[in-house]
């Protein structure tokens, strides 16, 4: 598993190959393979969780169940180029199966006090999630986290959540605007 | 700060955030110790079948162990465990709260993981539920909106909204998903659309010609008419594009007219929809955020036009 930092984000085509390959390890059996997918792709999985969920638990559990969804069926990824996209896509739908779920128990969708991760982070890491979540609309998150998480293109992140490029090339640079306030 | 580096603070901070696989490494371990012997197998299309299985199995019963899960789920749909019918807590009608320790929840075990998160848990809620669906007699607050439904399948059909008439939009549930139905008349067609509530797919559209002609043709885009606005919710009024562009440029002195690279786009912040506006004039670019249901602005922004 390298530990280079360039590549532990699935930002570029080269790291879409790369966990492409890790897929088609991870069919064949081997164990290692998971590890290394997990951690290229956990902050991804667990920031767009987050970003839905606004709930820390919540949003570990998805990450757990999405693994463990993967790893029951590696094969069920076709290769497409895009194993980013079809990871999220297992996100999103668990996610909102826990929302659902969450007003079929009689709560509102959101949890009152946002459950933000805490444990062992520097309150720079605080300050980032926090204005990330609050300091940005949801659909601004959204463009936010799936660009830099996620590695998706403008245009990949139109087709997964249907609206039109222009929206969310915007939306990111008004996004980029409030965080450079936010951050500073 | 450039954006390179807030791109960067931002995959730090996410990082850190995302737990380290919670008690994985010995299941590894265990995995190939397991799978180890099975490769001695001669058939090799038989060992990496094994091999996977036996990692699967012990990674499944690794985690099950770990975080208190009842019986390990046997079929891969059922990842999240099948402790429905058997887990006190999903029965009470209490709000989850993110870290409250929950003494009547079957065995948990204090997980000694590298998760952050230290409190025992309530296990996840099952993915898919035994209890039967009850339909909610008044439709729960949706991450859509009626609105946006509405935006949607007008953009989906190429239709202005002060072209669209008898607009109407309906929550609604089928096979098991909740939709909006969206209906309007314009330009002499009648459209129906079903978007799903959460991720606004459009998951059908309809157009049929309208058989009698009642419907008037496109409307200058200047006059506003009150009967196309789309709100379809008694309870939630929300102002229309227009408006929030009228507030916007009211508030910046600015006339209709002379205002260039105009946009405007609904978002929520923090459970509140707004409109963020956007456009140029005179040399300035002003950015505006108009409370959707007041028209107050909210937050403006005025800034010299460098492009």
């Amino acid at each position: 598993m390298s530990n280079n930092r360039s590549d532990r984000y699935a930002s570029s085509p080269a790291a879409d190959v790369s966990l492409e390959e890790c897929l088609g390890r991870m069919s064949a059996g081997d164990e290692g393979a998971l590890g290394e997918f997990y951690h290229r792709t956990r902050a991804a999985v667990y920031g767009y969780a987050l970003s839905l969920l606004k709930n820390a638990h919540d949003a570990e559990d998805v990450l757990q169940e999405c693994y463990l969804k993967l790893c029951a069926d590696p094969s069920a990824y076709r290769a497409e180029g895009k194993p980013m996209a079809f990871l999220l896509r297992i996100v999103r739908n668990l996610c909102l199966d826990r929302l659902r779920f969450r007003q079929r128990r009689g709560e509102t969708s959101l949890p009152e006090e946002p459950g933000y991760p805490a444990g062992g982070l520097s309150p720079e890491d605080r300050l980032v999630i926090r204005s990330c979540l609050e300091g940005l609309g949801e659909s601004e998150q959204q463009a936010v986290l799936l660009h830099v998480l996620g590695g998706f293109r403008f245009r990949e992140i139109a087709s997964f959540t249907g609206e039109p490029l222009s929206t969310v090339l915007s939306r990111y640079r008004r996004a980029m605007k409030k965080l450079r306030v936010l951050l500073s | 700060m450039n954006n390179q580096q807030i791109k960067q603070r931002i995959r730090d901070a996410f990082d850190h955030a995302a737990p380290e696989m919670p008690g994985m490494d010995p299941v590894i371990r265990t995995a190939r110790q397991a799978a180890a012997p099975v490769r001695r197998r001669k058939h090799p299309a038989l060992n990496w079948a094994m091999a996977a299985a036996a990692a699967v199995m012990v990674f499944f019963c690794g985690f099950a162990v770990l975080h208190g899960w009842g019986a390990r789920p046997d079929s891969d749909a059922g990842l999240a465990a099948s402790q429905v019918a058997t887990d006190p807590a999903l029965a009470r009608p209490v709000k989850e709260g993110p870290s409250q320790p929950d003494p009547t929840a079957p065995a948990q075990t204090q997980a000694p993981t590298a998760v952050a998160v230290a409190a025992p848990r309530e296990p996840a809620p099952a993915v898919t539920e035994a209890p039967s669906e009850t339909q909610p007699s008044a439709m729960p607050e949706e991450p859509l909106g009626e609105e946006e439904a509405l935006t949607l399948a007008l953009k989906h059909a190429g239709i202005q909204a002060d072209q669209a008439q008898r607009v109407r939009v309906e929550a609604d549930r089928e096979d098991g998903r909740a939709v909006y139905e969206v209906e309007f008349v314009a330009e002499g067609y009648e459209y129906e659309y079903e978007v799903d509530a959460y991720t606004g797919e459009i998951v059908k559209s309809e157009r049929e010609k309208v058989r009698t002609p009642r419907q008037s043709t496109a409307r200058p885009k200047a006059t506003a008419k009150p009967t196309a606005k789309p709100t379809a919710k008694d309870a939630a009024e929300t102002i229309g594009r227009d408006d929030a562009l009228s507030a916007a440029l009211k508030n910046a002195g600015i006339s209709p007219d002379d205002a260039g690279q105009v946009k405007v786009e609904k978002d929520r912040e923090d459970g509140r929809t707004v409109y963020e506006v956007e456009f140029k004039a005179d040399g300035y670019e002003y950015e505006y955020e108009i409370d959707a249901a007041t028209g107050a602005v909210l937050k403006q922004e005025k800034e010299r036009d460098d492009d």
